[in-house]
């Protein structure tokens, strides 16, 4: 990074904490420092939703996925917006109607304490593992970019968080959002920009290249329960994780509960039903165009500069490396010559993969996956000065805006939950404020300390979705029972969740099924044990709930 | 007018705006569809 690099850097990172810091004064009370007095507009929600999910490992890890495996990752999100008019329709109405703080609140109010006490902790194990490694994505960054020592970035990023969202609560958390998602926008219309342009080739050209490697695939029908992304798994299996997430998860509810009216909270929602799909095929876009640009511009043997540094310590790295060029020349040939040389193209890309791998086996890096560092390694080495700058500013402000509101929503579950619920019932409004700040200072820095372990998880948004999945089919289906089901008790509901969440776990260990169908699973088993554990305590004639 | 019964700025009514929404997914697949096809190889 050179100094117009980091001014841009800076600028942008202290006018988003400044503003923060200036939007979220006068959070006074437990309401307005967790709902923000119930006044936000739907589009600062809206933006505010995107900006959450989209964090740092959309950037860095989406873009080195359609690098790698083309743009079917898109089909992810293909149940999004059935999920959203779900949640517009009957889920947003009756938590605002209801006047919680959080979702889990309003299952004490339907079913009972213990299946509200269960959740909330479901939420904090799952929300709490999650918020590590949203942290540990920028230190990856800064550890590629100037070898800080990630333990350092981590630390620094998170007090930064920490600062504003102490202080201003979710209004804070709210607005910065709706600035670092302008950032992330221009940030990601530079990337784009800059890796066509830097191509030797035309669009048509670019799109032809790309597609000749089977990178622009953002619909594929094939039906297979072991296969991650299809229009099916998407559709289904995407629709179920979004409705647990955007309908279940605090981190995305407490968003649309600071509305002033349940028209704005359902407007933000159907914002994101409209504008989600085209940003991740955007981003997955620049991935196939960083593919491209590759093509004709010789790429690292392998992109982990870590990997590839100890491969070219091993004896036989030459062989190997000589393969690759060779490969990679091919395949340039191939790529200049299209149409008509698919075959070829396709014959060398292959070459390439596996020299890939046998420098990674090198290195002792068996079955590696160095998808994370091909986005920043673009960046970094090839990026015009400047646009490197905002580049980073982009990919910092998608980490804190997904932090904040992380760090933000479990505080909130931890007091009213947890705190006001069990431990300390009668206090003053003053007493839960300071509490509230406390508990958002405690989880920001236990994301810190969680964030160093994070770092090894290979795809890191496939290991959020993954732990995610472990977790949101037992959610999902418990608000299904909620909202859907009005004869279930609350023995049926605190027994179906626990049995949903052992049916995911067997699942993810016994079978080989794909994650995105754990939440079905779950969902299915919870509503249909909740259901029958109910009918027998009718049926037997004990009191139920 | 309660909150419940307070109109979308667009489309008229809610049900028609989940509708619309729906739509536009459906629209959204076939269009990836004749990308896929016509750019994949």
């Amino acid at each position: 990074m050179r100094p117009l690099d980091w001014a841009v850097l800076a600028v942008s990172l202290a006018g988003i904490v400044l503003y923060g810091l200036w939007r979220g004064r006068g959070s006074d009370t437990t309401q307005k420092y967790l709902l923000a007095g119930k006044t936000m507009p739907w589009y600062a929600m809206a933006l505010s939703i995107m900006a959450t999910q989209a964090s740092a490992i959309t950037f860095i890890s989406t873009t080195g996925q359609s690098y790698v495996d083309g743009m079917r990752f898109v089909q992810f999100y293909f149940g999004l917006p059935l999920a959203m008019i779900i949640i517009a329709a009957y889920v947003a109405p009756r938590f605002h109607a209801s006047g919680v703080y959080t979702a889990y609140e309003y299952l004490e109010r339907r079913f009972d304490a213990r299946t509200r006490a269960l959740v909330s902790v479901i939420f904090l194990i799952q929300r709490g593992l999650a918020v590590g490694v949203a942290l540990s994505a920028p230190a990856l960054v800064l550890t590629v970019i100037m070898g800080w020592p990630a333990e350092v970035t981590t630390l620094l990023m998170g007090l930064t968080v920490i600062g504003y969202t102490v202080s201003g609560g979710i209004a804070a958390v709210t607005w910065t959002d709706f600035v670092q998602m302008l950032v992330m926008t221009l940030g990601l219309v530079a990337a784009l920009a800059t890796a066509l342009w830097l191509s030797p080739v035309d669009l048509g050209g670019a799109l032809q290249v790309a597609g000749a490697a089977g990178r622009l695939n953002p619909a594929v029908w094939t039906f297979d329960l072991n296969d991650r992304y299809n229009v099916w798994s998407g559709v289904i299996g995407g629709m179920f994780l979004a409705l647990a997430y955007f309908g279940c998860d605090q981190s995305q509810v407490q968003r649309y509960l600071t509305g002033k009216s349940i028209a704005q909270a359902k407007l933000s929602l159907l914002f994101n039903a409209v504008a989600k799909i085209p940003m991740q095929f955007f981003i997955l876009f620049i991935g196939a165009m960083v593919f491209v640009f590759f093509t004709f511009t010789k790429p690292p043997v392998v992109f982990d500069p870590g990997v590839q540094a100890k491969a070219e310590q091993a004896a036989g790295y030459e062989a190997v490396e000589r393969e690759f060029n060779v490969a990679w020349t091919a395949r340039k040939a191939a790529a200049e010559a299209l149409p008509g040389t698919e075959a070829e193209f396709k014959a060398a890309q292959k070459a390439m993969d596996v020299a890939r791998a046998k420098a990674a086996t090198l290195a002792g890096h068996e079955g590696f996956n160095d998808t994370n560092y091909i986005f920043l390694s673009f960046v970094t080495k090839y990026m015009p000065v400047g646009v490197v700058g905002l580049i980073m500013a982009a990919i910092f402000a998608a980490a804190m805006s997904t932090i904040s509101a992380e760090i933000n929503s479990l505080a909130t579950v931890s007091v009213i939950d947890v705190y006001r619920r069990h431990m300390k019932k009668e206090a003053d409004d003053g007493h839960y404020l300071r509490a509230s700040r406390w508990a958002t200072g405690f989880w920001g820095l236990y994301a810190v300390v969680t964030a160093q372990y994070a770092t090894n998880l290979g795809s890191l948004i496939e290991a959020v979705n993954m732990l995610g999945s472990l977790f949101y089919g037992g959610l999902l289906g418990v608000f299904g029972l909620a909202f859907f089901f009005p004869r279930v008790t609350g023995r049926g509901a605190f027994y179906g969740v626990l049995l949903g969440e052992a049916a995911i776990f067997a699942t993810r260990f016994g079978t080989e099924i794909t994650f995105l169908w754990f939440n079905v699973i779950g969902c299915v088993v919870v509503i249909v044990s909740g259901v029958v554990i109910s009918s027998i305590g009718r049926r037997i004639g004990r009191p139920v709930g | 007018m309660s909150e419940e019964q307070e109109r979308p700025p667009v489309f008229g009514s809610w049900r028609r705006l989940y509708w619309a929404v729906g739509l536009y997914l459906v629209a959204v697949i076939v269009l990836f569809s004749i990308f896929t096809r016509v750019f994949n190889r």
